[in-house]
């Protein structure tokens, strides 16, 4: 046993996974060094050699927050085991806070141009501005907005959901029925969010024109920021005590109460978090993007972006994040070389990653690592492999509650057999030794 | 020590046992219950507290001599005229059961017994229909959840070993740990010396030293259990409860867990639900032996397995 020590077996192991491991080190190297050469090349001089356009940036833009997006579902997806398909709506919500911020800069710039008040509003004939807009002067509170009004939302559905103790596939369904019936709320004129036309045609922000390079490029910085800190913010999370206890609520959440975490307040948390984390990406989406309208409310749209995190590898984080770069290069290209072929091409990959690589890119990415240097890479995916495997909602303590309640007074079978044998032995022992 | 059903707690009487059958039983010790209550230090309410219970099965005679803070003072869990039933299936009737403090107690008895069930009660799992359930210095089981009822320090083992099957076996225990386990504390919890010290010795004691850096999914069907175990001990609980323990593990497997069983003994209050005869009499003092939701005999093991009632339970006699 000491030799067991002294060979340094539970020093090594004992001492917790880092935030910075390799993966992770490799995964900022990839997002910081490109994204900076990005934005120097599009402040560069329009002739340059190395210049790049802004419609190139505002594309890149909103696939890093497509990232985000995705590093948000897989935060609670693959380690938490919730599976939610409408992480499309705090997205959303981010957006449109963000987005009313946006349509107050246009103020008298607008269609109508006699009022400062957004061209919908006018047209739907409204006079001032309804409470909700009231903190729309402000890019700072419009951003707190963002961040706020999807973790209040998060925080709420989470509570109603957690409590009750849904999960497994009803919760993905309640989940998509929250930004199914947002949609359907956006769509509403009288809800003062531009109905099906949301909002558009942006002219500045902060003061500065919205497609000027300078604010391409620091949109373009921000959401790639926004990526990283999220990563990490993730990935401190996942190694915290906390991630542990997340694992365990994944793979067993009964058990996970029996030792005394409170399974309900540690899936709050991280939802809630989540939620915010979807709202800043949505945030700053919108002005890349240009547009917010009810369409990423739509289902699809959020289960198009878990197709991305299982393509990346769900519970890998930067996998996730980095498959919905990916899938977003990809539609971008598609969308516009061959729209018809796009929706074909998404199922496709989603159906052969699923049969051909369950631990998505990420894994790929492992197992070739793991084969090149061989020895180095059996414990890197521990975690995050053990939650591909793993089905929802398995709770393997639920099933032996009714053992014993549900085995009646059966006494049949080879089972009462063996334990027929098994007493007489006991029996004739105990009383060959202490006659009653 | 006489261990005829007579001494098994309130349900006994109903079974028309004389009281007076019992001599020298484990909560009667010296007193003579078959007289009238004589106990000069009784309260003056006395006759009322018992016509309060009359509702339930009626208290045998040497009830009243204790009043409840004694009794909890001895006990430092107990379940009173628990009854729990699942759609008509009565999987415990008016059980009654006492656990001292530091003491090793096995409970067998034949599937369907209710022993699961019991546990469940106990860890706040299922609610009772009727009946008590009380632990330690006067919390109230019945009032608490299964988080409460854990970080009040009763650490309960599955039947099935159900340890974290992606995380390491180190993880595992770090999990456990006794700790503050709120969400924020639990974010930032960092391991101190003395939590790796800890965590240490117990991968030494259930002997998964060299295992600690393995995902415990690769571990063999004994060694989780023992990680269970080991779980269980570094939530430095004052009862476990562990059901079926030693299912699937080898003979040297079995005789390690009883030794270690054994070393628990007095420093924990230990329940033990166990199909294995030959490892319960191996660390057995005293036996509860469950049938049909309810107690039927407890006491030595010898003497237990010897009762005709309990050889028919369990063996089922009268089929020959």
């Amino acid at each position: 046993m000491s030799a067991a020590r002294t060979a340094g077996a539970p020093a090594g192991t004992g001492r917790r996974e880092r935030v910075f491991d390799l993966p992770t080190k490799v995964f900022c190297a990839l997002l910081t060094l490109p994204a900076a050469l990005l934005c120097a090349g599009s402040l560069g001089s329009p002739g340059g050699a190395l210049h790049v356009q802004s419609h190139t940036m505002l594309v890149l833009g909103k696939c890093l927050c497509y990232a985000t997006l995705a590093l948000s579902i897989d935060l609670v997806w693959g380690r938490l085991g919730l599976l939610s398909l409408g992480h499309g709506a705090f997205f959303a919500l981010g957006g449109y806070a963000f987005g009313m911020y946006l349509m107050r800069q246009i103020g008298a710039r607008g269609v109508y141009a006699a009022s400062d008040l957004p061209d919908f509003m006018i047209f739907i004939g409204w006079e001032k501005l309804p409470w909700h807009w009231q903190l729309s002067h402000s890019p700072a509170l419009s951003l707190l907005l963002a961040v706020a009004a999807p973790a209040a939302l998060g925080l709420a559905f989470g509570w109603s959901a957690f409590r009750s103790r849904v999960s497994g596939v009803y919760f993905s369904i309640i989940s998509q029925a929250l930004t199914y019936a947002l949609m359907l709320a956006f769509y509403l004129n009288a809800l003062g969010f531009g109905g099906n036309n949301g909002f558009t045609d942006f002219k500045s922000v902060l003061g500065r024109d919205i497609r000027s390079p300078g604010v391409v490029a620091a949109l373009f910085a921000m959401s790639a920021l926004t990526l990283l800190g999220s990563c990490l913010l993730c990935r401190a999370l996942a190694v915290s005590r906390l991630g542990l206890a997340m694992s365990a609520a994944r793979d067993n959440e009964n058990r996970t109460r029996f030792i005394g975490y409170r399974v309900e307040n540690v899936k709050l948390f991280v939802f809630t978090f989540s939620a915010a984390m979807a709202g800043l990406a949505g945030a700053l989406y919108v002005p890349q993007a240009g547009i917010i309208n009810p369409s990423l409310l739509a289902p699809v749209f959020s289960v198009e972006m878990v197709v991305c995190v299982a393509l990346g590898g769900r519970g890998s984080l930067h996998g996730a994040a980095a498959g919905a770069v990916l899938v977003g290069l990809l539609k971008s290209w598609l969308t516009g070389a061959h729209p018809v072929v796009w929706p074909i091409v998404l199922g496709a990959l989603f159906v052969l990653v699923s049969v051909f690589l369950p631990g998505g890119l990420a894994g790929l990415v492992r197992d070739l690592a793991a084969r090149l240097s061989p020895g180095r890479g059996e414990n890197a995916g521990a975690d995050a492999g053990g939650g591909s495997g793993r089905g929802d909602g398995d709770n393997d303590a639920d099933d032996d509650a009714d053992d014993d309640a549900g085995g009646g007074n059966g006494d049949d079978g080879d089972g009462s057999e063996k334990r027929r044998k098994e007493f007489s032995a006991a029996a004739a022992a105990a009383s060959g030794e202490a006659p009653a | 020590m006489s261990l005829l059903p007579a001494e098994t707690r309130p349900d006994n009487s109903g079974r028309g046992l004389s009281g007076g059958r019992g001599d020298d039983g484990l909560r009667n010790d010296g007193l003579q219950n078959n007289g009238p209550p004589v106990n000069p230090g009784l309260p003056e309410d006395f006759s009322s507290r018992i016509r309060r219970r009359g509702d339930r099965a009626p208290a045998p005679p040497f009830e009243s001599w204790e009043t409840k803070s004694e009794r909890r003072s001895r006990h430092v869990l107990f379940l009173e005229d628990i009854s729990v039933s699942f759609d008509g299936f009565k999987a415990l009737s008016n059980l009654t059961f006492y656990l001292g403090e530091g003491e090793l107690r096995c409970v067998i008895g034949p599937n369907g017994a209710g022993k699961t069930t019991m546990m469940d009660v106990v860890t706040g799992r299922t609610r009772p229909d009727s009946g008590e359930a009380w632990y330690g210095d006067g919390l109230n089981l019945l009032e608490l959840d299964e988080v409460d009822i854990s970080l009040a320090g009763i650490g309960r083992k599955f039947q099935k070993p159900s340890v974290f099957e992606s995380l390491t076996v180190w993880r595992n225990l770090e999990l456990a740990l006794k700790a503050p386990k709120t969400v924020l504390r639990t974010l930032l919890a960092r391991l101190d010396p003395g939590d790796r010290d800890c965590l240490e010795k117990t991968l030494e004691l259930v002997r998964l030293t060299d295992q600690a850096g393995k995902p415990a999914g690769v571990l063999s069907h004994g060694q989780k259990q023992w990680l269970e175990i080991g779980m269980l001990l570094v939530q430095k609980p004052r009862i476990l409860l562990l059901d079926e323990p030693v299912a699937g593990m080898t003979p040297a497997e079995i005789e390690r867990t009883a030794e270690l069983l054994l070393s628990l003994e007095g420093g924990h209050s230990l329940i033990l639900v166990e199909h294995d005869m030959e490892f319960v009499r191996s660390v057995a003092k005293t036996v509860t032996v469950l049938h049909q939701g309810r107690v039927l005999a407890e006491g030595d093991m010898a003497r237990v397995s010897s009762l005709p009632e309990v050889m028919e339970a369990y063996l089922g006699l009268e089929e020959e």
